[in-house]
């Protein structure tokens, strides 16, 4: 995992958002941002310099029908033990707050990293996008009931969506997970949650991202 | 792209099922989830240098896939992933091309090909 490139406009702090398979994502979404956001965000594109590790590194738990998965909490200490403090110690950056933005299974792990306690969140906002709730049999819906067991308050940002032709199990469980949420009613939590429609898994990253980051 | 036939349409091919092993195992994780299991259809990839333009990978038969070496290597993740789902969707699921697109002309299959001139969006919101 590494950083691949940086937009850092000459200004004094900025909202940071961090994407996951910036591989794939971060030339598009570089793009939109210097368009329409020029002087206010800096992006950070987070992508492999070798093999691709994203069934292993946005999964938790490990699941025997995939070998190798289940690496989400390695994934989560590199981001917050040194991606972060690179990002913002290293590069001075000034930060006013972070956002995480994913697609797929990179949205299930901006969900996992919100539901799981072993970590404290690092980010204010998350973009979950088309995310893979499939998971290990829907494993997040468990998570989320434990954290809320014994939390009744949420301190984030969440945007999650779903396109209407990803199939029944996708929109499903998003469903599901949607009603979970708002029914929490979750102290400091700001929720929003969208359906587009005549959108394929493919089509849903950057129309989520950029109507996320639209919302912040 | 989907080819009932044999005929070589291909050349310098290799067998290269360890490169697209992780594809593999999570569209057949993604079928369990819905209820089906594939573990038992066996699927041979190999690289090799594609003629036909325009062609990233090649279905023959239920079992074998072909992927081309210059399109595999400037290909980004996740697209690789779709190549590969794309070509088991052949494989695998028998499926042929679905040429549809929404009103605003987006692609709304993974299946889509290219048959008379066909074009759709994967990105419509993308300002490149």
């Amino acid at each position: 995992m590494n950083a691949q490139k940086i937009c850092i406009p000459f200004f004094e702090a900025y909202h940071t958002i961090y994407l996951l398979d910036g591989d794939g994502y971060f030339n598009e979404l570089s793009h939109i941002i210097l368009d329409e956001y020029p002087d206010e965000i800096v992006l950070v594109g987070i992508g492999y310099d070798g093999e691709n590790k994203r069934h292993s590194d946005f999964t938790y738990p490990e699941d025997d029908l995939l070998p190798h998965s289940g690496n989400a909490n390695l994934y989560i200490q590199h981001l917050i033990k040194e991606l972060i403090p690179f990002v913002e110690d290293s590069l001075l950056i000034q930060t006013t707050q972070r956002t995480l933005a994913g697609h797929s299974l990179g949205g299930y792990f901006g969900l996992y990293l919100l539901f799981q306690e072993e970590f404290t969140n690092p980010f204010d906002n998350i973009i979950s996008a088309s995310p893979s709730l499939f998971w290990h049999d829907a494993f997040l819906l468990g998570l989320e009931d434990q954290f809320n067991s014994s939390n009744d308050s949420l301190s984030v940002n969440l945007y999650i969506t779903m396109g209407d032709s990803e199939g029944v199990t996708m929109n499903t469980l998003f469903n599901a997970l949607n009603n979970k949420i708002k029914s929490r009613n979750y102290k400091d939590l700001i929720f929003d949650h969208e359906r587009f429609e005549n959108t394929t898994h493919n089509n849903n990253s950057i129309k989520s991202f950029r109507k996320g980051i639209s919302r912040l | 792209m989907f080819f009932f036939g044999c005929s070589k349409e291909y050349d310098n091919e290799e067998l290269a099922n360890s490169e697209f092993e992780t594809y593999l195992n999570f569209f057949l994780y993604e079928a369990s989830i819905r209820g089906y299991d594939f573990s038992n259809h066996k699927v041979n990839f190999y690289f090799a240098d594609i003629v036909m333009q325009d062609a990233g990978g090649l279905c023959y038969g239920d079992s074998r896939i072909v992927i081309d070496r210059t399109d595999w290597e400037n290909r980004k993740e996740p697209s690789k992933e779709w190549l590969i789902f794309h070509e088991l969707g052949h494989c695998i699921l028998g499926r042929g091309h679905r040429n549809e697109k929404s009103p605003s002309g987006e692609c709304l299959s993974f299946m889509k090909g290219q048959e008379n001139g066909f074009e759709c969006s994967e990105n419509l919101y993308s300002i490149l």
